[in-house]
């Protein structure tokens, strides 16, 4: 049998070690595991009933975690530091590693890979775990070369090596407030460095957050939300003003309610050296913003981040014939359309959702640790070992900026009442707030079920109110305690 | 892995846990300065553990009065696994314990564990950008916090259907589909 794995990521990885946790490969099979007593039906050209587990990998990179990278742009972490697993774990487990080679498309007839070096991987069973990549959304000037995304590590290091070229070339002043003093070469370089975040999501946030951390006061960083408040499809307002605040601290600057119209600028004729980023754009603001904007028209920007969202990476997949949405859509089971085919991680969607979670959940759930759960559940489907993936949280996730963590998880506002709807809302909010403490829990109920909620400054009990919300529990019966601060999981013994 | 091995509490049947009787905890805390000990760097008794105000790995709740011990259960399939973004929590394919110590890839303190961990058994370092949590100690024979504790509360052994249903039956089935 075998199992071929495009996408190191979360979830080709953890599919990857799942598959030699059930065929164990090496000593670990001769100690007994062995493919024959599996009971996996072979459906393909077996080899001896040897079992193959191949992970591709575009890059040329040994698997790494991209939510690390906000941590090796702020200096916390190097490169081999974003690995995550050891150095010889795919070779002891008997995973065959290809990496820098890219998967150009999939013949299902033949059931075969195609790799852009020509080579052709056969397989039996195919999981796509090729992730997704940076959107960046069609503003006019969105190509130029000051412009990146944050997905990959050749991202970050490109930010980096900007942001070195940046603060250490002659022109370049160590604070921000240092008188300006023209430049020879130019008028433009003898400026502060200024950085624009477009987009004041996770990724947004975080990275502006890392370069402050890295560079501060040598760079002068703007984060554009175009909703009011940032983390909008996490927080609830006031939680994205508690942790706005603590951002704005360490000197980050936001501007709320605004969109980015058109990135202008000159550039040189001769920048084919690559991305030159001496040259200094303009970032044209569009809408009116929140109260207190300064309503300023434009920014400069030396370099410009775009965290405006991920798309799903589909384009080759299509050439295999699964059915797209926005992602691959899947089965309960990670199956694609085309049988033996699986997908699982941020490039696949839900296709349907048993009764008990339609409507209830989102069919999209890009964060890492629902696409090492979908790799882990793929793994076993692609084993024959029939499971169903179940009970995600799409919408989660945590952070912490200045020593002020913050998880929230679900639905945190609840939706507002239709026009001319009347009678009392299904839905309850129960509140806490102690802002001089730098802490806030929010909990929304709906029906007596727990479907949202954030917690600011005390996590502890966030996979607790999690459990609660994954189950759906009835959470009447802990009225008088679950907005206390010591509620655990030891009240729900009462059940 | 053979298949259909029965999963109770979380963890395999026949393999040796420290199971919760909590009804049977007093609150003396005895296993939070025992685990404390244990985890000291040098001195690794309760004086030591005091002396170098090592956290405790072990929890013992508050609950309407009455006191829960909480330990992790180095769950079969673990949440906090999944949702570790370093690679640094991981479970140990002999011994079964899970742990965010001692591997080559390193915890940042993102705390996606405390968010996925459905029994709050993860917490943040007090002092340290890291998770903390039981690692079961690997190096003892019986855990510290079960060795130490005086009323039968933590027993260690093989985890049986008797002490598996009773441990934190509730928190369990909360684990069911996760």
């Amino acid at each position: 049998m075998r199992f071929v794995i495009i996408g190191s990521g979360a979830a080709g990885v953890r599919a990857a070690e799942t598959l030699r946790q059930i065929f164990p490969s090496g000593e670990a099979r001769r100690s007994g595991n062995s493919f024959e007593d599996s009971g996996v039906q072979v459906d393909g050209r077996p080899e001896d009933g040897q079992v193959t587990v191949t992970l591709v990998s575009a890059e040329d990179f040994p698997p790494y975690s991209r939510c690390l990278l906000p941590a090796y742009l702020a200096g916390r972490c190097r490169e081999e530091d974003l690995t995550i697993r050891p150095r010889d774990f795919f070779r002891k487990l008997g995973i065959n590693l290809l990496l820098g080679r890219e998967a150009l498309a999939v013949d299902p007839g033949k059931k075969v890979v195609k790799l852009a070096d020509g080579e052709e991987l056969p397989y039996d069973r195919l999981l796509i775990a090729t992730g997704a990549a940076s959107r960046f959304p069609p503003i006019p000037g969105i190509d130029r070369p000051q412009v990146f995304g944050l997905r990959h590590l050749a991202d970050a290091r490109a930010i980096e090596q900007a942001c070195v070229q940046m603060c250490t070339r002659p022109g370049a002043h160590a604070g921000a407030h240092a008188g300006a003093q023209p430049d020879s070469d130019s008028r433009l370089v003898a400026q502060t460095r200024s950085v624009v975040v477009i987009g004041g999501g996770f990724v947004g946030v975080e990275a502006a957050y890392a370069l402050i951390r890295r560079w501060g006061a040598q760079l002068e960083v703007t984060v554009v939300e175009k909703e009011a408040q940032i983390l909008p499809a996490q927080f609830d307002a006031y939680a994205a003003g508690m942790l706005q605040r603590e951002m704005e601290k360490e000197g980050i600057r936001f501007i709320l309610g605004r969109q980015v119209g058109e990135i202008v600028g000159q550039e040189r004729p001769d920048h084919e050296a690559g991305r030159e980023v001496g040259d200094r754009c303009r970032v044209v603001l569009t809408g009116s913003g929140t109260a207190g904007d300064s309503g300023e028209e434009s920014l400069p920007a030396d370099l410009i981040i775009v965290a405006a969202g991920i798309t799903p990476n589909t384009a080759w997949a299509a050439s295999a014939g699964p059915a797209v949405r926005r992602g691959i859509l899947i089965d309960d089971y990670l199956e694609t359309s085309v049988p033996g085919i699986y997908a699982a991680g941020d490039v696949a969607e839900f296709r349907t959702l048993s009764p008990e979670r339609a409507g209830a959940l989102p069919t999209w759930t890009p964060i890492w640790p629902n696409a090492s759960a979908q790799g882990r559940i793929a793994a076993y489907n692609m084993a024959s070992r029939r499971r169903a993936c179940r009970g995600l949280i799409g919408l989660q996730n945590a952070v912490e900026f200045r020593e002020v963590p913050a998880i929230a998880m679900g639905l945190v506002e609840p939706p507002v009442p239709a026009k001319g709807e009347s009678g009392e809302s299904a839905y309850m909010v129960l509140v806490k707030a102690e802002p001089e403490q730098r802490r806030y829990k929010k909990l929304v109920l709906y029906k007596n079920a727990l479907v949202g909620m954030v917690l600011v400054g005390d996590i502890s009990q966030a996979g607790v109110y999690g459990a609660l919300l994954r189950k759906k529990t009835d959470v009447s019966r802990f009225a008088d305690t679950i907005m206390n601060d010591n509620f655990n999981c030891g009240h729900l013994r009462s059940l | 892995m053979k298949p259909a091995r029965e999963l109770k509490a979380g963890c395999l049947l026949g393999m040796r846990r420290v199971m919760i009787d909590a009804g049977k905890c007093n609150g003396c805390m005895t296993c939070v300065l025992a685990c404390a000990g244990a985890h000291a760097a040098n001195d690794k008794s309760i004086i030591g553990g005091m002396m170098e105000k090592t956290p405790p790995r072990i929890q013992v709740l508050p609950v309407k009065g009455r006191a829960v011990p909480l330990l992790c259960l180095h769950c079969e399939e673990p949440a906090c696994v999944d949702a570790c973004m370093t690679g640094a929590m991981r479970k140990d394919p002999k011994s079964g314990l899970v742990s965010n110590e001692g591997g080559e890839q390193a915890c940042v303190g993102c705390w996606m564990c405390i968010m996925a961990c459905p029994y709050g058994a993860v917490r943040q370092h007090p002092d340290k950008k890291v998770a903390l949590k039981c690692d079961g100690c690997p190096d003892r024979e019986v855990p510290a916090c079960a060795a130490a504790c005086p009323m039968d509360a933590l027993i260690w052994g093989e985890v049986d259907d008797f002490a598996a249903g009773r441990a934190m039956k509730t928190a369990l089935a909360l684990l069911e589909g996760a």
